[in-house]
This record gives C-alpha cells, sequence and structure tokens, in this order.
C-alpha cells in the first residue's frame, strides 16, 4: 500500500489494513434498485409538472400583458383622447417595462419549450442570414441613435451562400446577440460581418462598448447569468436568459456560437455558425436526439390548447 | 359598413378592440366562444373573423375548419390572433387552413391589427 493510500484511509477514518469487503445481499441490492427506480419516476414526474406549470403561467400571462400594451398603445396615439407631455412620460416608462415582461415571459416559455424537447425546429428553410441581418439593422437604427451608436453590416464581396435553418429562431438569435451589444455600446460603433467556413457561414457581432470581464467569461452561455454592469441607454438590462436560448437554438441547427474576443473596455465579437445545407447525417443524429429529449417532457402543450 | 367577428373570451380583450375599433369606423361584433362564433359567422356573415385559438367548448382550429368547410362562409378571411407562438401545432393547422395571419397577441397593438384587416378584407 502506498504512502498516498494510507494517509487516504486515516483521513477517513478507516485504518490502514483494515478494511473488508462489504457485499450487498441480493435482496438489499433489488431493494436499492426499486427505490431508485421510484425516485426516479418521482423526479420526471416533478420535471413534467415543472415545465407545464412554467408553459400554462406563460400563456396566462401574455393575454393580460396584451391588454396592457394595447390600450397603453391607444392612449398614446391618441384614440382616447389628447395626452398630456407628464402622462405621455409615464406611460411610455409603463410601456418599456411591460415590453420588458412581455420578453422575459417569450424567453421563460422558449426555455420550457427547449428543455422539454418539445420546441420545433423548421429546418428547411433556406435563409440569406445578410438579408435577415439587414432587416435587423434597419429596425433598430433609431434606437441606436438616440444611444449615439452606429449600426452597420459589411457585406462581402461574393453572394453568400444560404444557410438551412429556421428562419424565426435565427432572427431570435440576431436579435439577441445586437441588442446585447447595444446594451453595453455607448457612442460606439456594432458592426456585423460574414464569411464562409468549409460548410458554413459564420456570422460576426463586433461591437465596441465596455467589453467582458474575465470572471464572466465562463458564464456567458449558462441559464440567468448576467452581466454584473449597469446598461446603457434605453435598452434595459435583460434577464440573463438571451445567451442560454440563443446557444439552444444554433445547437439544435447543427450550428455553433462562441466568443471569439472580449477585453474590459475594448468591446467584445460573438460568432456564430449555421450550416449550408443539413446533411442527412446531421439531421439524423439531431433527430435521434430530439427524439431522446421528448422521452423527458412529452407534448405538454395539448392540454391547454383543449382547455375551456 | 364592413362587419368584423373578433372571437375572443377575455371581455377585457373584446372591450378594447370594440374601442379601437368604433374609433377607427369598423363595426366589431363579438363571440365568445367556439359554439358561438360559428353561429354568428353564419347569422351575421361577416367580411373578416379575428379568432382567438384557446377557447371554450371548442377549439379556434375546429372553428376555422368547420368556417372553411361550409361553402357560404369558406371564402370569409380569417386573422388568428393567439397567445400560441409560431411553432405550436394549433397555429400551423391554421396556416394549412388558409389562414391570412397568425399574430402572438404580445407581439401586435390594435393599431397593426386594424391595419392588417383593412389589408385583407379588400
Amino acid at each position: 500500500m502506498s504512502l498516498v493510500d494510507q494517509k487516504t484511509r486515516a483521513k477517513n477514518g478507516v485504518a490502514a489494513g483494515s478494511v473488508k469487503e462489504v457485499r450487498p445481499s441480493a435482496e438489499a441490492y433489488q431493494k436499492a434498485i426499486r427505490e431508485l427506480t421510484h425516485a426516479n419516476l418521482r423526479l420526471r414526474q416533478l420535471d413534467k409538472a415543472k415545465d407545464e406549470f412554467i408553459s400554462i403561467a406563460s400563456h396566462e400571462l401574455r393575454n393580460p400583458m396584451s391588454i396592457i400594451k394595447g390600450n397603453i398603445s391607444m392612449i398614446l396615439s391618441g384614440d382616447i383622447g389628447s395626452v398630456n407631455e407628464d402622462i405621455r412620460d409615464v406611460l411610455t416608462d409603463v410601456q418599456v417595462a411591460v415590453e420588458r415582461q412581455i420578453r422575459l415571459v417569450n424567453e421563460l416559455l422558449d426555455i420550457s419549450k427547449i428543455e422539454a424537447g418539445a420546441m420545433n425546429f423548421r429546418l428547411h428553410d433556406h435563409i440569406k442570414i445578410d438579408h435577415l441581418a439587414g432587416l435587423l439593422v434597419t429596425s433598430i437604427q433609431s434606437v441606436a441613435k438616440a444611444q449615439n451608436t452606429e449600426v452597420k453590416i459589411k457585406l462581402p464581396e461574393k453572394p453568400l451562400p444560404a444557410v438551412q435553418a429556421d428562419q424565426d429562431k435565427v432572427s431570435q438569435v440576431l436579435i439577441n446577440l445586437v441588442t446585447n451589444a447595444m446594451k453595453f455600446t455607448k457612442n460606439g460603433t456594432i458592426s456585423i460581418d460574414f464569411y464562409v467556413k468549409g460548410d458554413f457561414v459564420i456570422t460576426r457581432i463586433n461591437d465596441t462598448g465596455i467589453g467582458i470581464p474575465e470572471k464572466q467569461k465562463m458564464l456567458l452561455f449558462k441559464k440567468f447569468s448576467k452581466a454584473a454592469s449597469s446598461s446603457v441607454g434605453t435598452i434595459s438590462a435583460g434577464s440573463g436568459l438571451g445567451l442560454y436560448i440563443s446557444k439552444k437554438f444554433i445547437d439544435r441547427q447543427g450550428g455553433d456560437i462562441w466568443l471569439e474576443k472580449s477585453n474590459p473596455g475594448a468591446g467584445s465579437t460573438f460568432c456564430f455558425s449555421l450550416p449550408i445545407s443539413q446533411s442527412p447525417t446531421a439531421k439524423k443524429v439531431k433527430e435521434e436526439i430530439s427524439s431522446l429529449q421528448s422521452l423527458k417532457g412529452g407534448p405538454y402543450e395539448q392540454n391547454i390548447i383543449s382547455r375551456g | 359598413m364592413s362587419k368584423i367577428l373578433l372571437v375572443e373570451d377575455d371581455t377585457l380583450f373584446v372591450k378594447m378592440y370594440q374601442k379601437k375599433f368604433t374609433h377607427e369606423g369598423l363595426d366589431l361584433e363579438a363571440a365568445y366562444d367556439g359554439e358561438e362564433a360559428l353561429e354568428k359567422v353564419k347569422s351575421a356573415k361577416p367580411d373578416l373573423i379575428i379568432l382567438d385559438l384557446m377557447l371554450p367548448k371548442m377549439a379556434g382550429s375546429e372553428v376555422l375548419e368547420k368556417v372553411r368547410q361550409n361553402p357560404e362562409t369558406a371564402n370569409i378571411p380569417v386573422i388568428v390572433l393567439t397567445n400560441l407562438s409560431s411553432s405550436e401545432d394549433e397555429v400551423n393547422r391554421c396556416i394549412e387552413l388558409g389562414a391570412k395571419e397568425t399574430l402572438l397577441k404580445t407581439d401586435v397593438t390594435p393599431d397593426k391589427v386594424v391595419e392588417l384587416v383593412r389589408k385583407h378584407m379588400q
């Protein structure tokens, strides 16, 4: 016996040389298996109940939120009567708050679906990702201008091949990455460019913002991870779910997402890749993964749709 | 005057849209469950239907299916306005049945809905 072994045993309260091997009886063994099986079943039930709870709660939250959002927009657009500046100011804050809440509910619902393996992906869309990014950039120009940030796209010299992915999900990833960049970039520049590497199109989002502290980098794509620093401009700090969801979305479509570089004070660069075509092998692997995941949850939303 | 049928079980939601549509000079009638919706589609012959999917008595997609099966109502344009996101089977079913739009309630304002209603009534 080595000295190390002796020390370890001594530490665990076992005198060296006095260890007897104890084998459990067949009966005890069977009992342990029964208990474990039962505990496992119970855990699965709890997990399913949790998913159902989040799903129902999220759906039931959307109706009142849409009523708050709708009524505020009617007041602000003057449908109900004239509105003075003080009231307009207060209602604009309420509007921002309700949009934040809507986003949070959308994200929680996405997560509950991803984790239950119930998120559908339409992988047959052929997407021009530079076009999609162009639409997004146009739509956020006014917000960017308000915080004196320039958002631009560098188009590749050769036309970019289309990627095969789900357009809605890819849009959501783009929105997450670009709004994240905007949260931390004031008086700066956000630029989006693209390149082809092997069978993948890489999209790169670069900002000149405050950067990410070293200790934060490891946690970036984890659930509920948030940069501690406060927000910039009108975009509020998020829930810490955006990058987690983005990663799940990109993984599921056969791509990858990563932080290329970031230094405090010198901005960040995030990248994601998507396949130009979903090859039969890649598709098969994904289907297998998704069927494994669905064992866990099952089609938990059926009961909501048929509910009275 | 153009007539629009809103199928929706939340009375506050109906009230909000009644206010908006009156303001826009549009006539809005409400049905609060799936069965009432089918009766009103037959009796009122709306020019357009705004349809929620999670309804009492009959699911929205079933309402749409029945509207499509009746030759007299088969061509009425339908806008789905729901809390279910676009990846749900129930929403895809409505797209297959020819819904003009499928909108998530929290994504749109009444202004946007009016704009789309006008677009699809032409």
